[in-house]
């Protein structure tokens, strides 16, 4: 059984005023004091979307970044029961629904991307890499996120972006499971094709060169794969037994 | 028995400092599915502690319901970590689907008592354990009906599940709704406290207090945690809360020190008023 009508009603009336800070009479209640709740909620909600998002957040300024908080707690359904997970949201609703900030910030979709990406890696599950017996076998972190990018969000400062930046881009975003960082890699088409090949399963240097060798000649793709080897091992983004 | 809440923020000074609770509590919302950095040192402090869980977004006042998929997930994060106890607040987070992630007030009606009790129910019955629930600290009543001493007792009876008691919540509450905490604790059925909470609280205006977590305990407090442990005449487990305005871990380790004394001079009382 549900809560009667009229109890669902002044819980609803209380929870959108909490969301909206626009209030409807409730029998009852102490309007002096309810302030507070309504000045928590947003706050919580506040501190939680800027801490996810501090390049977005310095970008758009406090009065506008306070707006569009707002708007989305205020009209969305908050459907994550971790608060840590909740700026996902705010990133979906930014994407779907704030067309002037959007076309204002021609790259903010990606930089918005890419800060919520830094927090998922973070915070992501632990996977183990299931070495195989053969030692020359080349592994990727499983700990990981490869995405394409329209603006070069994380080689230039967001606020010197322009559209004349626009290109395609792709990024790694992996954790370090010595130290829990998450670091980024710029790449290259072919190595995002090598790195998705890795994805799906571990592979032995010739496999790996001959994706490369898809794009360049053999000596080209032996140079650039030992010096993006070299880097890659050490950050541990690829893993050798 | 007396243990701390246990919080991202402090995670590095824990394991090296000389805090020593007999167990720690965390929110399952700020674990479930986190792996890292911050799931390795807590697997290491859990090597060393017992867990107790306390949870933020289970929301039993809620009036379409609890959410059955979100309390498996929480029963499988009991059951990995072996946790010793859940528990939970007597409030509604969430609200036509939409969570707010704050405990607000549920309104002290007969049908939400039924609503809760139900949604209570249906929780023990998923995580095949009992839960004790926690008296919120709150500002303001909503659309009341019946008292609130009824409101918790009705549930608790109704739900057939234990109570959390957060001796400083009362403290709150009577302030600001004008009743004397000493004459509210013994109306609750004291048989069913399984756990107890102690936190500071913030005093927002002369008529007004919040129950931050961000100062020291006050004495009156402290007081009112003697007062409920001679009543309770148990050895129940307490918890420091702590959440913001983290101050040196050894300021909360005098704290942790403070309580177990209170409780155990409480008790070695009582049971000397026995044997004389």
């Amino acid at each position: 059984m549900q809560s009667s009508p009229k109890t669902f009603q002044y819980q609803t009336d209380f929870a959108n005023y909490c969301k909206t800070g626009d209030y409807i009479s409730i029998p009852g209640v102490n309007e002096k004091n309810i302030k507070h709740y309504r000045r928590l909620v947003f706050n919580n909600i506040y501190d939680s979307i800027s801490s996810a998002y501090p390049i977005t957040k310095k970008l758009f300024g406090k009065k506008r970044w306070k707006k569009v908080v707002h708007q989305f707690f205020s009209s969305q359904k908050i459907k994550s029961a971790q608060i840590w997970y909740m700026p996902k949201e705010f990133k979906d609703y930014v994407i779907s629904n704030e067309k002037d900030l959007l076309n204002k910030y021609v790259f903010l979709a990606d930089l918005l991307q890419f800060e919520w990406l830094e927090i998922e890696v973070f915070m992501m599950p632990d996977e183990a890499v299931e070495f195989l017996t053969d030692s020359n076998l080349y592994y990727i972190n499983p700990e990981i996120r490869i995405i394409g990018v329209k603006y070069p969000i994380h080689l230039k400062k967001a606020k010197n972006i322009t559209k004349h930046d626009q290109g395609d881009y792709f990024i790694s975003l992996h954790r370090n499971k010595e130290t829990g960082a998450v670091e980024f890699t710029n790449l290259s088409i072919p190595f995002v094709d090598v790195l998705e090949n890795l994805i799906e399963k571990p592979l032995v240097e010739k496999s790996i060169l001959n994706i490369l060798q898809k794009y360049v000649d053999e000596t080209t793709a032996k140079n650039a794969f030992y010096q993006f080897e070299q880097i890659a091992i050490i950050n541990q983004l690829l893993y050798k037994k | 028995m007396v243990g701390i809440g246990y919080r991202k923020d402090f995670t590095e000074e824990f394991s090296e400092s000389t805090l020593n609770p007999a167990f720690i509590e965390v929110a399952p919302e700020n674990w479930i599915n986190v792996g890292g950095y911050y799931k390795k040192m807590f697997d290491k402090v859990l090597e060393k502690y017992p867990l107790f869980v306390h949870g933020l977004s289970l929301s039993v006042g809620s009036p379409e319901g609890i959410d059955v998929a979100f309390v498996k997930q929480v029963k499988q994060f009991l059951d990995q970590n072996k946790a010793v106890e859940y528990s939970e607040h007597l409030s509604f987070s969430k609200c036509e689907n939409a969570h707010l992630f704050d405990l607000l007030p549920i309104p002290f009606t007969e049908d939400a008592v039924k609503n809760v009790s139900k949604n209570i129910r249906q929780v023990q019955d998923i995580l095949e354990r009992k839960i004790a629930i926690e008296i919120v600290s709150y500002y303001s009543p909503i659309a009341p009906e019946i008292s609130e001493i009824d409101f918790i007792n009705h549930i608790v009876s109704e739900a057939d599940c234990n109570l959390l008691l957060d001796v400083n919540n009362v403290y709150v509450n009577g302030f600001n709704h004008h009743y004397n905490p000493k004459e509210f604790i013994p109306q609750l059925d004291l048989s069913k406290v399984k756990y107890i909470h102690m936190a500071g609280h913030t005093k927002v205006a002369s008529d007004l207090i919040i129950d931050t977590h961000g100062e020291n305990i006050i004495d009156p407090v402290y007081d009112l945690f003697q007062f409920t442990m001679e009543l309770i005449n148990r050895d129940v487990p307490v918890l420091l809360e702590r959440d913001f305005n983290i101050p040196e871990l050894q300021v909360l380790q005098q704290e942790m020190n403070r309580l177990q004394t209170i409780k155990s001079n409480a008790l070695k009382q009582h049971k000397h008023a026995i044997i004389t």
